[in-house]
């Protein structure tokens, strides 16, 4: 991963027709990494935009019919690598084993999930499947968990660009870098950074200093307004 | 100990972000060092003696008793400073939130006693304090709102979801992720990331401590049931913890049935739930079959919660103790009848405890010693009641 722009897309907001054109329209982008959101009744990480479709959208949702879109994408030769990002209830009420199976074969790489740590990986490990766990990391970190997180990950790091929840204003810190700096002595890895993404202009920023900008929450204001908006949006920002 | 790696068994740990995870080592750290200050332990001890009143009575209920042919003895934790048991963990909390040098407060309510109850602390050690209460909460237990703005208190309602206690939790932990620097995370139920379950057990067990004392004084022998309503479960756990070796004494808690027994009616989750991870902990949970959170109803706000502390999930696989739902109906009905009877009028909280305590006097031998724990009484209620 280096210098790529990785939408955060909410499965099932407003539908999951939606969903799958995005995902498309991303691919015909050149867009090589997507986060796909699976909605949640109470995102404890997201700010108001995302809650407030994450409760819309989590109503109807459930993992079968991602899944069906997905194996469908991939069939058309649609190979984005995809981190599915979920809270810890709806993973583990699927069950974690089936997670795996069913969704390695789907172009699924990696797996993000804010409430579970890394001290409570064990609640994640399965043995024999191809997906990735991606931790969250952040700069308020002790040195020695840092070590930890990082010498376990073999796909990339999701560096927290403040503490807080999705959707603030980003601040182009000092402390980002130095945090960047940290991992890469500890491991060549990518990092991307998320939270508080808005527009090109804080895209090009991060992606000065990280390997990935993760944009989410400005996408679903667009989408708020329309599908071809957020494709706007997304067409800008990449153009 | 049951207590391992902050787990009771399979249930609890430390489910929230990993940016969360200094704080809760720096919240471990000084309530380790917490626990072994004399001067913080003296501080603490004579706070509940000369500003709570404790020891609370156990007072036996002469009438209820004579009328269920039972001998009934209430823990009046409604007769604390503030009017519930909520009291005696966010006195010890604020003094170790001093401790680890935190100059602001931030908590949860549902009822609004714990908010109440943080917001006095507060005001004692003039300490900066935010409340996060459901917009429903809010208005359906105004004069407790009115308290805490009195106290000095900025109430903010939560206006997301069910508008209820779950959602008051998660703002709170979204403002301690943000704050965490200079801001201490009162929570106010044994739920919650490890420590917070430690934590709130370790203030609440005063309860129990002392009933389980003044039971011996006054009848020479142990109860033979201490029944506790469950919400998150700190009025239980803190009755229950020091009796949970007396492997004769039944323990009981009593969650809120609500209108009925199917979705979004009630708040019975270890009744009724499975086993899910939410808001810090792997413990009971009400969710639907793709793990969303389920919305919840009881007529006591204070135990509107769709999850349960984790050590109560591992008191209920053991089986050492029992956890039981009563419905609105049944604890407005105890509620009316402790007032009448007894002229204390309990919490809608506390109701589900004597609502239970009613149908077990039917069941079983005549003349047992049954502790009920009184965690709150009921005048913010009275517009409910009306």
């Amino acid at each position: 991963m280096k210098n790529e722009i990785i939408p955060y897309i909410l499965a099932n907001y407003p539908d999951l027709q939606t969903t799958k054109e995005l995902l498309i329209h991303c691919h015909k982008l050149g867009i090589k990494y997507v986060e796909l959101g699976i909605p949640f009744s109470d995102p404890s990480a997201d700010g108001p935009v995302i809650q407030n479709a994450a409760t819309k959208a989590c109503i109807n949702f459930n993992f079968d019919n991602l899944l069906a879109i997905l194996l469908d994408l991939k069939k058309q030769n649609i190979n984005l690598e995809i981190t599915i990002m979920t809270y810890a209830n709806p993973l583990y009420i699927y069950g974690i084993s089936n997670f795996y199976t069913n969704f390695s074969s789907a172009n699924v790489k990696g797996l993000l999930v804010p409430d579970i740590p890394f001290e409570e990986r064990k609640v994640l490990t399965r043995k024999n499947h191809s997906i990735k766990n991606v931790w969250m990391i952040s700069d308020n970190l002790p040195s020695a968990s840092l070590k930890k997180i990082v010498s376990n990950s073999n796909f990339y790091l999701y560096l927290v660009a403040y503490l807080g929840t999705t959707g603030k204003n980003i601040q182009q810190s000092d402390s980002l870098k130095s945090t960047i700096a940290q991992v890469k002595k500890i491991k060549d890895i990518p990092v991307a950074i998320g939270f508080g993404i808005k527009d090109k202009n804080d895209v090009t920023n991060i992606l000065n200093i990280a390997d990935g900008a993760i944009i989410g929450t400005s996408l679903i204001i667009e989408l708020d307004k329309s599908l071809n908006s957020a494709k706007e949006f997304l067409n800008n920002i990449i153009l | 100990m049951v207590y391992k790696k902050n787990y009771y068994g399979a249930y609890g740990g430390q489910f929230l972000s990993q940016s969360l995870m200094p704080a809760l080592d720096e919240l471990k750290s000084a309530f380790d060092l917490f626990k072994k200050n004399k001067q913080y332990l003296a501080e603490y001890k004579d706070l509940l003696n000369n500003y709570v009143g404790r020891p609370s009575p156990l007072y036996f209920a002469r009438n209820l008793s004579k009328k269920l042919d039972q001998q009934i003895f209430l823990k009046r934790e409604d007769l604390n400073h503030t009017g519930s048991h909520k009291i005696n963990n966010t006195l010890g909390q604020i003094i170790l939130a001093k401790s680890m040098g935190k100059t602001r407060i931030i908590a949860e309510t549902g009822a609004g006693q714990h908010g109440v109850a943080t917001a006095t602390a507060a005001a004692l050690m003039n300490m900066e304090c935010v409340v996060y209460m459901g917009e429903e909460d809010t208005q359906r237990q105004q004069p407790n709102v009115q308290r805490m703005k009195l106290l000095g208190a900025k109430v903010v309602p939560v206006t997301t979801g069910c508008k209820t206690l779950k959602e008051a939790v998660t703002e709170t932990f979204k403002d301690w992720l943000a704050n965490q620097k200079d801001t201490y995370y009162l929570l106010g139920s044994a739920m919650g990331p490890a420590p917070y379950p430690e934590i709130v057990k370790y203030f609440q067990r005063i309860i129990g401590q002392e009933a389980r004392k003044q039971c011996k004084k006054l009848t020479g022998q142990l109860p033979d049931y201490v029944i506790a309503c469950v919400g998150g479960g700190s009025n239980a756990i803190g009755i229950f913890a020091p009796f949970t070796q007396d492997k004769t004494v039944h323990l009981i808690g009593v969650e809120a049935g609500g209108h009925s027994s199917s979705y979004g009616k009630h708040c019975a989750t270890l009744s009724l739930g499975k086993p899910g991870i939410f808001q810090g902990s792997y413990s009971y949970l009400l969710s639907t079959e793709t793990g969303q959170i389920s919305p919840t109803h009881s007529i006591s706000a204070g135990l509107d919660y769709p999850g349960v502390g984790p050590e109560h999930s591992y008191l209920k696989d053991s089986k050492r103790a029992q956890y039981v739902a009563v419905s609105d109906d049944e604890a407005l009905a105890a509620f009316h009848t402790l007032s009448k009877e007894e002229g204390i009028l309990p919490a809608l909280e506390s109701s589900h405890a004597l609502a239970y305590t009613f149908k077990l006097a039917a069941t079983v031998k005549k003349n047992s010693i049954i502790i009920v724990n009184l965690s709150g009484r009921g005048d913010k209620d009275l517009g409910i009641v009306n």
